[in-house]
This record gives C-alpha cells, sequence and structure tokens, in this order.
C-alpha cells in the first residue's frame, strides 16, 4: 500500500499532540497538501523528489507552522518543519520496519522454519494436513510449557516454565477438531496471501479441522518460501539467544516425534492431552507469551524485517 | 468493467469509486453520503471524478468486484468489531487487496482506535469524521492526475486490478 503520503501525519510523532491537535494538525496539512499537489507538484516518481516537494510546499508553509505554534512548540522544536529539513525518507522507512511486531516477524519465521524441516523430513515433502499444523504448533508450545525457566527462579511467572518467555505467541482453545488456534491460521493464511507457502489439495476427506472439513490441504514451502527461509535458517540454528534456540530445539523434537505418525496416531496422542480433556468446548487451554523478544535479542532482525516488509 | 490504462492519456479523467462497508449508512452521526461529500470538495483538480459506491454486505465473497474501489471505508463496529463478515475479516488479515489502494478503517474515538491500530497496523484507522475525511483526501489528492507523479499511481492502482482480474 502506497504510503509516502502518510509522513505527513507521522512527520509529528515527535511531539507529544494531544487528540484534538493532532487531529486539527492533520486537517490543516492534508489541506495544504492536496492544494499543493495540483499547484506545483511536478515529479514523477515518489522518492527523494516527492520528499523535497514535501518540504518545500507543504511541511514549512505557513499555515502548517503557526498550527503546529498554536499547540506551544517553541521556534526551535519546529525548526525542522521551518526550514523544510524534515527526514521523510528516514519517517517511510522507518514506518516500514514497523509494520510487523518482532513477536510477529519471528513467529512467521518459526512457521516457515517448522514447514521447511517438517517436509524435509517427511515422506510426502509437506505437512500433510490443516490438521496437523495445528498440532504441531501446540505440541511445540506444549513442550516448551513443560521446560523449567531457569533463569526464573524467584521470579514470579505465569507457571508455564519456558513458554512464559518463548514460543509462538498463539492461543489455543479447545474445538471439535481438538486444541486450536486461529491465530495460527491467520498467520498460515498470511504465508499464503505472500505465496510464501503453497497449500495443494492432497485428499478428498476432510479432517474435521476448521477449513478442512471437506477436503485436506497440504501445506508446503513455495519457492519463494524456500528462498526466504534459506535466509535466516542458519542464524536460527546457530542462534545465540537461549530463548529461540530452546523454542527450536523443542521445535525439532517434536517434528522428529510427529513426522512419521500416521493421522489416526496423532489423533489419539492430541485426544490423550490432559488440558484437552479436562476442557470443554470453547476453553482456552494453552496461551504462548504475548511479548518475547527484544530487538536485542536477535541478532538478525535488519534481514529479516526486510524480508517479511518486502512479502 | 476496468480496463487497462496503456498510456497517461487513459487515465484521464479516472472515476474513482469509494467503497463504503456499512449496515447503518451512517458514521460519527454523519450519513456517508454527506461525508463523501466533505471529501469530494477538498479534493484538487478535475481529473479525478469521485463516486461513492455502497457494496452489499451479503456479497463481500465478490472479491472481484470489491478490489475495482481505490478506497475502501469500513465501518469498523458494524463490520469487523465482531467479525461478522468472514471474508472481509480474511481480506485484511491476508491484506488481499490492491496494493495501490487506500484502506480506512472507521472507529469511534481515539482509545478504541489505538486499539484497532495494533490490530490491523498496515491500514489507516480513523477515531473521527476530520480524519476519514483527511485520509481519504490524502490519498486521492495523492493518486490523482492533476499531477505527472499523481497520474502515475492511478495507473499502477488500475493496471494493478487489472492483473488481479486476468483483464488483457
Amino acid at each position: 500500500m502506497p504510503n509516502e503520503w502518510k509522513v505527513l501525519e507521522r512527520a509529528v510523532n515527535q511531539f507529544d499532540l494531544d487528540h484534538e491537535q493532532r487531529e486539527e494538525y492533520v486537517q490543516v496539512v492534508t489541506d495544504v497538501y492536496g492544494e499543493a499537489m495540483a499547484a506545483t507538484a511536478d515529479f514523477e516518481q515518489f522518492d527523494y523528489e516527492y520528499y523535497e516537494f514535501l518540504n518545500q510546499e507543504v511541511f514549512s508553509d505557513e499555515r502548517v507552522v503557526s498550527t503546529l505554534r498554536g499547540f506551544g512548540l517553541s521556534d526551535d522544536q519546529l525548526a525542522e518543519f521551518r526550514h523544510g529539513t524534515i527526514n521523510a525518507n528516514e519517517l517511510v522507512k522507518t514506518w516500514n520496519k514497523l509494520r510487523f511486531r518482532i513477536d510477529e516477524l519471528i513467529d512467521f519465521a518459526m512457521l516457515l522454519k517448522l514447514v521447511k524441516d517438517y517436509s524435509l523430513r517427511s515422506d510426502t515433502g509437506m505437512i500433510d494436513s490443516r490438521y496437523r499444523l495445528q498440532k504441531l504448533v501446540y505440541l511445540v508450545n506444549c513442550q516448551i510449557s513443560q521446560k523449567e525457566d531457569y533463569a526464573a527462579v524467584g521470579d514470579t511467572r505465569g507457571g508455564l516454565g519456558m513458554l512464559d518467555r518463548t514460543g509462538y505467541r498463539y492461543r489455543f482453545t479447545k474445538r471439535d477438531s481438538g486444541p486450536f488456534s486461529a491465530d495460527v491460521y491467520e498467520d498460515k493464511n498470511r504465508l499464503f496471501a505472500w505465496e510464501l507457502i503453497d497449500e495443494p489439495v492432497v485428499g478428498e476427506e476432510g479432517t474435521g479441522e476448521v477449513g478442512e472439513r471437506n477436503r485436506r490441504y497440504g501445506i508446503k514451502l513455495t519457492p519463494a518460501g524456500e528462498i526466504m527461509i534459506d535466509q535466516f535458517y542458519d542464524r536460527v540454528e546457530q542462534a545465540d539467544s537461549v530463548m529461540l534456540s530452546s523454542w527450536n530445539h523443542s521445535q525439532q523434537s517434536v517434528i522428529d516425534e510427529v513426522v512419521h505418525m500416521a493421522h489416526e496416531d496423532l489423533v489419539g496422542t492430541i485426544n490423550e492431552d490432559e488440558r484437552l480433556q479436562r476442557a470443554s468446548t470453547g476453553v482456552e487451554l494453552l496461551v504462548g507469551p504475548t511479548r518475547k523478544f527484544k530487538a536485542s535479542d536477535i541478532e538478525f532482525l535488519n534481514e529479516l524485517t526486510g524480508q517479511f516488509a518486502h512479502a | 468493467m476496468i480496463t487497462r490504462y496503456s498510456d497517461s492519456n487513459d487515465a484521464v479523467p479516472h472515476e474513482e469509486n469509494l467503497l463504503i462497508l456499512t449496515m447503518s449508512g451512517r458514521c460519527y452521526g454523519h450519513d456517508f453520503s454527506d461525508i463523501v461529500q466533505d471529501i469530494r470538495d477538498g479534493i484538487q483538480g478535475d481529473k479525478l471524478l469521485i463516486q461513492e459506491y455502497f457494496h452489499s454486505l451479503d456479497d463481500l465473497a465478490n472479491r472481484n468486484k470489491l478490489i475495482q474501489n481505490s478506497v475502501w471505508i469500513i465501518h469498523w463496529q458494524e463490520c469487523l468489531e465482531d467479525e461478522p463478515y468472514p471474508y472481509l475479516k480474511h481480506y485484511l488479515d491476508t491484506r488481499s487487496y490492491p496494493n495501490e489502494g487506500e484502506i480506512v478503517l472507521c472507529v469511534d474515538g481515539p482509545a478504541k482506535a489505538e486499539e484497532v491500530r495494533s490490530r490491523y497496523p498496515c491500514v489507516a484507522v480513523a477515531p473521527s469524521k476530520q480524519y476519514l475525511v483527511a485520509y481519504a483526501q490524502g490519498h486521492l489528492n495523492t493518486a490523482n492526475p492533476a499531477c505527472s507523479g499523481g497520474t502515475e499511481k492511478v495507473i499502477a492502482w488500475n493496471n494493478e486490478v487489472c492483473d488481479d482480474l486476468g483483464v488483457p
């Protein structure tokens, strides 16, 4: 989605404006922008020329500057506006980086890695159903929740072992098909929409899973997905972060456990789960950590961000 | 039916539909048609023709029709909050809309807007009528044949939709 013009609003993120002030600024700057676009815009591309145009014709316009002055901002604070020196290009790039939260990116990366690692070991070269994908992710988080979090000794955490700090951030509830996460379903759809995974129909009988009642869908990487995962596969494997390596280790272990299990056996294993047996339909079974990684925890964050920003 | 633009002459004038998804036809205490008139009043030049289009909420599976509108204005509370329309939710979650389009979610008040923004970080979230008008005008004064860069935007959007629909 084109977002260059949205720097008009982002340029005031540096100030502590209240809702009404921000609304007034957005109205004024949009009016000035519309007039300037029709009257003086002569650029072909929305790049440096466009940002120069914004600085010369919009940000430094007296109506914009005086509106901001009216909010009590000093001339010093408004120097970049007054002089038309706002680094709009950087604001756009920063926004692109923030489109995904770190934890969201790591989930995407680990999901892709799950598909790759499983496909490499399976006879069919893919995860053979949406049911299996859901249960793989659930089992990974279950295993992480059973790992003792040594760093949390004496701390008051959520009682889910390492899952308080690492693992998929997804929430699982009990459905007819067993543990199910709408978050997994959505992220899988996103990866599909970005053409990083493919979902060929592999059977005419459904599994009873959500979105898989009448047909069975395999899940495998597309060539673009293969290229993407190759960019950071080794970085995950060799990560210094205990949290990431612990997560990856659990994921490998679950894949080994499940990869040669027939569908019926997997259903049986899942149904033996004590949490599942105790819960009634709709009840929450397991919730991953809502926030886990800091930017400094992931050495390859920039590469990862770049990959998904262009997905 | 949309047709492919082969050069800038094809893009002038450009007819633009504002897709409005709502049950009540109203938002922020105003009829959407009145809000669209405010949007229209702020569009510069005479090379962009704006028309509102209220698409039936019973026909959201018709993605081919939806994507032919470059601005989607969606009443958050009526169409998304309790997820009554799985197709619409799916389009937003999977970003299954043209890159060169603009989506604005209409939300009541800044606190709710903040919550919705964290759910949908890639679309615009308008907490008031003033924001909605400004966001729509920002897009429509950018992708506007009134200037050469804007003409390129219009052509890019139009031909992206043609590619999606398989229009030769």
